[in-house]
């Protein structure tokens, strides 16, 4: 606890660190809200800057960049229904139905307090649990992977307001749609039409700027003269500034529940936030006294989505820091980072560099603190700016940003003609009651529960070559989330009965 | 004039069995590809397919109707879609800055209305271009290290 307490104090609490956090906070929070520049690539941008760096500097500098990169996702999402990182994708359910409401400032000082509470349990996880949690995300082998996947789509059935069969037809095609380009297992090139460029697959951050996106900037080009936001129901900003805190803070089942789903989907190699805040909206909708107002701007969603997301931040060190595994690229790069400053990653880094690995962690507390005060801050201005903007300026403003958002990723215009086609397709789609969120839901996950699909029933090969599904269902892991996965997709049905049988028992009055 | 009520779910229906269709017509010369390529894909693509069926039965027996289907769609979103799809597609070729910047000068002009085409608009609408793609090429190019096009004049 002594050297927890003096790493903070004495290493973290500089004025050279908080002015190195602060900046790369700034450049961060930018990063992540524009679409299309991944929190990886400011990440790795940043790297070589903090060579000259001392360990703890740099290290606590990357740290800032990182949790912000992810918090910035959120300003697009809630202004624009664009996410600006994949890990925002649920912050646009809500997020935006309470902009077009009106209440776009209340959604983003929720969100600012949300990632600040969210970052700061993640933290205090991190730091209490990393050598055992580490530990336990070693016993996830491909079929738990395939199951995770499974109950991430079970999300559709909540998700889906309007039909639950074209919701999960969305999500079908949306697997469908991640399957373009090689296989995960095995390499073969499929699905790719004969266009040799499709065979490197659809990039996923184009396709959500498209589906998310685009739909809404061509509603408003059919009528330019409306105007972007109900500026009528404005709120004032103290008065926004109040609901947000009390959005957060008068609900801590929500951010409890919330950041231990960041902090334990964080911890698995390959899954991250992109899993984590729909999850999270999931089980804060599930649980709701009002779940119908999920999806029309109910606050909780954005609460949930953006807490998850920023525990999911520093669990994310967790594997890295304690095995040696990085499970995501940041934490990858973040490895090559540790590397450079002449530390191991892994079990004896606690010992031989205990010092700079606390300051490294409990810098998240600081960064967590100021990111609330600068989110709050750039939150207010973006706001203004978003809303004095008249609609003839703002489309073609946001289109070219999703043009160079979507060429950014891999320079490629192959990425921003798929941007452009799913936004179309999105347009047309939801027009036949299919949902956006389902589609994008399927392309995060089906990636992920084809590659533990295919790997589960090559270790099952080995374990009974009659039957090699076998192994999907005896793992105790696997268990727990088949009755997870039960429960998520017959929830709905459950409620509905549930209800009715209330309704029924006090005689139709509610 | 009146409007006809689209059956939505006719329609859902058609779009799904037609995408299950289309991947699947890639993945017909099964000596292509390796047995783990198409393991998920043989499970998925069925799937798909039933899905599809049952909305396209549901349409065919009660369907839902939309009187309002694409209402929004008229010739400012048509054009917004033909402008964006020329942006796009012109970009390698002209480069980013002058695909980027008459695109958003056609979107202007779509979006203004003709009583206020008025020299001085025109010139806001040039300044904020610029000052637009200066910043979005200083960020990108310069700052972040993402290459933008630069098209044939400067290959």
């Amino acid at each position: 606890m002594q050297i927890i307490f003096s790493a903070f104090f004495n290493d973290v609490l500089t004025l050279q660190n908080m002015l190195l956090m602060f900046v790369a906070m700034v450049v961060g929070m930018v990063a992540g809200a524009l679409p299309g520049f991944s929190a990886t690539m400011a990440v790795a941008l940043l790297v070589p800057f903090t060579f000259t760096m001392n360990p703890t500097s740099g290290l606590v500098t990357i740290g800032a960049l990182y949790a912000s990169a992810i918090f910035g996702g959120c300003f697009s999402a809630i202004l624009l229904n664009t996410p600006g990182t994949p890990s925002s994708i649920g912050t646009c359910f809500d997020g935006f139905p309470m902009t077009k409401n009106g209440r776009g400032e209340e959604a983003l000082y929720t969100a600012s307090f949300a990632s600040g509470i969210g970052g700061v349990l993640g933290t205090v996880i991190l730091i209490a649990f990393a050598v055992p949690l580490a530990r336990w995300s070693l016993r996830f082998g491909p079929p738990e992977f395939f199951w995770t996947a499974v109950f991430g789509l079970t999300i559709i059935s909540s998700l889906s307001t309007k039909s639950v069969i074209k919701g999960f037809t969305a999500g079908f095609i949306g697997i469908i749609l991640g399957m373009i380009g090689l296989s995960p297992i095995g390499g073969d090139a499929r699905f790719d039409f004969g266009i040799s460029d499709l065979q490197g697959g659809v990039e996923m951050v184009s396709v959500l700027i498209g589906f998310f996106c685009i739909p809404e900037m061509l509603r408003l080009a059919s009528n330019p003269s409306q105007r972007f936001i109900k500026v009528d129901k404005l709120d004032a900003s103290i008065k926004a500034l109040v609901a947000g805190f009390r959005n957060v803070f008068c609900h801590w089942g929500n951010i409890i529940r919330s950041s231990v789903i960041g902090a334990l989907v964080g911890i698995l190699p390959g899954a991250g936030g992109n899993i984590a805040n729909l999850i999270a909206y999931n089980e804060a909708k599930r649980a709701a006294k009002d779940p119908e107002t999920f999806g029309t701007g109910n606050p909780q969603g954005v609460v949930a989505t953006e807490t998850s997301n920023n525990a999911v931040v520093e669990s994310a060190m967790i594997p890295l820091l304690a095995l040696g595994i990085p499970g995501s690229p940041p934490a990858a790069i973040i490895y090559g980072a540790l590397l450079l400053q002449g530390l191991n990653p892994g079990p004896e880094l606690f010992e031989k560099g205990g010092n700079i690995v606390y300051a490294f962690m409990t810098s998240f507390f600081v960064v967590n603190v100021i990111m609330v005060i600068v989110g709050i801050l750039a939150g207010k201005y973006i706001f203004k700016l978003v809303i004095n903007v008249p609609t003839r300026v703002l489309v073609p403003s946001i289109l070219l940003l999703t043009v160079v958002g979507s060429y950014a990723i891999r320079n490629n215009i192959m990425d921003v003609i798929l941007m452009l086609l799913s936004g179309v397709a999105g347009y047309f789609l939801s027009e036949l009651d299919f949902d956006s969120s389902a589609l994008v839901l399927g392309l995060i996950l089906g990636p992920i529960a084809e590659k533990g699909f295919v790997q589960g029933i090559i270790i099952g090969n080995q374990v009974s070559a009659d039957f090699p599904w076998i192994v999907f269902f005896t793992r105790p892991i696997c268990q727990v989330l088949i009755l997870l996965c039960l429960v998520s997709a017959c929830w709905p049905l459950v409620r509905h009965f549930l209800l009715k049988r209330k309704k029924s028992l006090t005689g139709g009055v509610s | 004039m009146s409007k006809r009520a689209v059956n939505v779910d006719l329609w859902a229906g058609i779009v799904a069995i037609g995408m299950t269709l289309a991947f699947w017509g890639q993945v017909l010369d099964r000596e292509m590809f390796s047995v783990y390529g198409l393991y998920f894909p043989d499970r998925v693509l069925p799937l798909l397919l039933a899905l599809g069926v049952v909305i396209l039965i549901k349409g065919l027996t009660r369907p839902t109707r939309k009187t309002e289907f694409c209402r929004e769609l008229n010739g400012k979103m048509a054009l917004t879609i033909l402008i964006s799809a020329a942006w796009v597609l012109s970009m390698d070729f002209l480069g980013f800055l002058i695909s980027s910047a008459v695109a958003m000068l056609l979107l202007f002009l779509l979006f203004l209305p003709r009583p206020q085409w008025t020299l001085k608009s025109l010139a806001a609408m040039v300044i904020i271009i610029a000052c637009e793609l200066a910043f979005m090429w200083v960020v990108f190019n310069e700052f972040l290290a993402v290459l933008l096009p630069l098209g044939f004049l400067y290959r």
